[in-house]
């Protein structure tokens, strides 16, 4: 087993409100990320996600219960430096996070302010760029790329920071498909060669069936934790959460019902072709 | 169905920095007919041009060459011309719940009407009509814009434009960032107007799955220009074509498309999940399985 990055215990967080009165974000929940894992979060509006997502690095701070990273206590102002060089975070809208008007200066942000040497900052900007496939457009302006390439921008200078963990919340809900892929492409090679450890925060459920393992949240609380097969083989649940099933679950889910022998619930159009070969090839 | 087009372009050419040695067209030469109650999906990658174009079907950019016609009148002819066209043809710009700015949700809504120079009765009748397309209770009238959820937010933005009763309804991207029961919703609402007013829906999307439920005709800009346009159908089918233009095909057609490629006589024509099921139910049977 590896060992735990991230660690929530029994964790509580409320919005102060005015006018109403509060409502938990958040209600006492308990969960661990070991290093290296792929994780993606699910909900609907409003049932945590991003509320956790924003307790990851001490951006907010439990109302009760602790959260740890690397065994570091993000109520510990004295670690908040060491916490957020730990945890790095991608927001919803490319066009939020980028400050320099030039891509390299943009992604040396990072490191400058950790204090990083120029030389080896000059290293890591590059080394940070070639990873999300931007080296080329190193000395471009970044409101002349598409969304995709400013989210992996966005990505990058997180990476020149060195960080062991990346949130990415609904990082891709504002491109269109082909920046969608890309950002996935690249945080799928991120997580599987540089071992670093993804919390991906989606409506997209064909985004979601590609992590290790799924977290789905509902109303603040943890309702489901399980391999994609094991998440999505529960969709009364998911749905009655708001959520969707990938259409190649709900595909295989129907033809179950009509007394087919898939086998399984396949979760990706692959998976599915295959089921459906093994079935239609005996037929034939 | 008139056999008018309710929008259409002729040669119509945009370009940004004209003159200028950065100069580029962000439409080229694009010629469309859009007909009375057509629900409309224009799809293609950031920067093909989908937003360029539908600001030029009620005035708020201007053609650097060729016409554009709604209800047969060019909307350049005269001021008066590009006045109206501003409300018969109403656009609600992508993420439209950050254009709020009212006290109430009834004053952001009625907006737009008293901008006609409607009077407070004509206007009220409109708002409320408006807020129950959209699934707006009377109570939720009064309350700020601001207290709402982000899902309730986008509809009420939606409204706004709903209550100037245009012909034309113009949504850029209408369900980008909502979950999927807000997303649904917003779904729901739109294919509801079209079936109760009969007035013609144009839809910016990304999402083809969106698109397959709706869209009664499919446009497809890539660089500049129309790549394709035709039914559901006729343009799904082109989805090694899609995937280079950086679109997708819904899921479930992949699936359809892979087993076609394994040589399985399959239809090409499956793009919403029930059509899946369908179609196999089909297969089968033609093969005799018992099951």
């Amino acid at each position: 087993m590896k060992e735990t990055l991230i660690e929530f215990k029994n964790v509580s967080f409320s919005y102060d409100n005015e006018e109403q009165t509060p409502s938990q974000a958040v209600k006492d929940i308990t969960f661990s990320v070991r290093k290296g894992e792929f994780i993606a979060i699910l909900g609907h509006n409003g049932s945590g996600k991003s509320t956790v997502a924003k307790l990851t690095n001490a951006i907010l701070l439990p109302e009760k219960g602790e959260v740890l990273i690397n065994g570091m206590n993000t109520k510990d102002e004295s670690l908040t430096f060491d916490i957020r060089r730990t945890v790095g975070m991608v927001f919803q809208n490319p066009d939020n996070q980028i400050v320099a008007t030039i891509v390299e200066d943009d992604v040396a942000f990072g490191p400058e302010n950790l204090g990083v040497e120029p030389a080896e900052i000059r290293h890591r900007v590059d080394e940070a760029l070639k990873t999300v496939g931007m080296y080329e457009y190193r000395e471009k302006e970044p409101y002349k790329l598409s969304g995709g390439q400013k989210q992996r921008v966005a990505i990058a200078g997180i990476l020149a920071m060195q960080t062991e963990c990346i949130v990415l919340d609904e990082s891709t809900a504002m491109l269109d498909p082909r920046g969608r892929r890309e950002v996935m492409n690249t945080i799928r090679t991120l997580n599987r060669e540089k071992g670093i450890t993804v919390l991906y925060i989606t409506h997209f459920m064909d985004e979601a069936v590609e992590a290790d393992r799924v977290l789905a949240m509902n109303d603040g609380e943890i309702m489901l934790d399980g391999t994609p097969h094991e998440v999505f083989a529960q969709s009364e649940k998911i749905r009655a959460a708001g959520l969707d099933v990938p259409q190649a679950a709900e595909l295989s889910q129907m033809l179950i019902e009509d007394g087919l022998n898939l086998g399984r619930v396949a979760l990706t159009v692959d998976e599915c072709i295959s089921d459906l070969l093994a079935i239609l090839e005996v037929s034939r | 169905m008139s056999s008018e087009p309710i929008i259409r372009t002729e040669n119509l050419t945009h370009l940004y920095s004209e003159g200028l040695s950065s100069e580029v067209a962000a439409i080229h030469n694009i010629n469309i007919e859009i007909m009375q109650g057509e629900i409309l999906a224009i799809i293609g990658h950031t920067g093909s041009g989908k937003s360029t174009l539908i600001q030029h079907f009620n005035g708020l950019l201007k053609p650097s060459t060729g016409r554009v016609f709604v209800d047969g009148k060019d909307i350049w002819e005269s001021k008066q011309a590009t006045r109206e066209s501003r409300f018969k043809v109403g656009l609600c710009f992508q993420y439209p719940e950050y254009q709020l700015f009212e006290e109430s949700v009834y004053k952001d809504i009625a907006f737009g009407p008293k901008n006609m120079g409607l009077d407070e009765n004509e206007t009220g009748i409109r708002v409320r009509r408006a807020a129950a397309f959209v699934g707006v209770d009377d109570d939720m009238l009064e309350r700020s814009p601001f207290d709402l959820s982000g899902g309730e937010k986008r509809r009420v933005a939606i409204a706004g434009v709903m209550a100037m009763e245009p012909k034309v309804l113009v949504l850029d991207e209408p369900t980008s960032g909502l979950d999927p029961r807000g997303r649904d919703m917003v779904l729901d609402l739109i294919g509801n107007y079209r079936r109760q007013t009969g007035n013609t829906v144009i839809l910016v999307s990304h999402s083809m799955e969106d698109v397959a439920r709706l869209a009664t005709k499919v446009l497809v800009m890539n660089d500049s220009q129309i790549a394709m346009c035709g039914s559901v159908e006729q343009v799904y089918s082109q989805g090694t074509l899609l995937y280079e233009m950086g679109l997708n095909v819904p899921q479930i057609t992949r699936i359809f498309m892979g087993l076609r490629s394994h040589g399985i006589d399959v239809n090409d024509g499956v793009f919403t999940v029930e059509q899946g099921r369908n179609e196999i139910a089909r297969l089968l049977k033609s093969r005799g399985v018992q099951k």
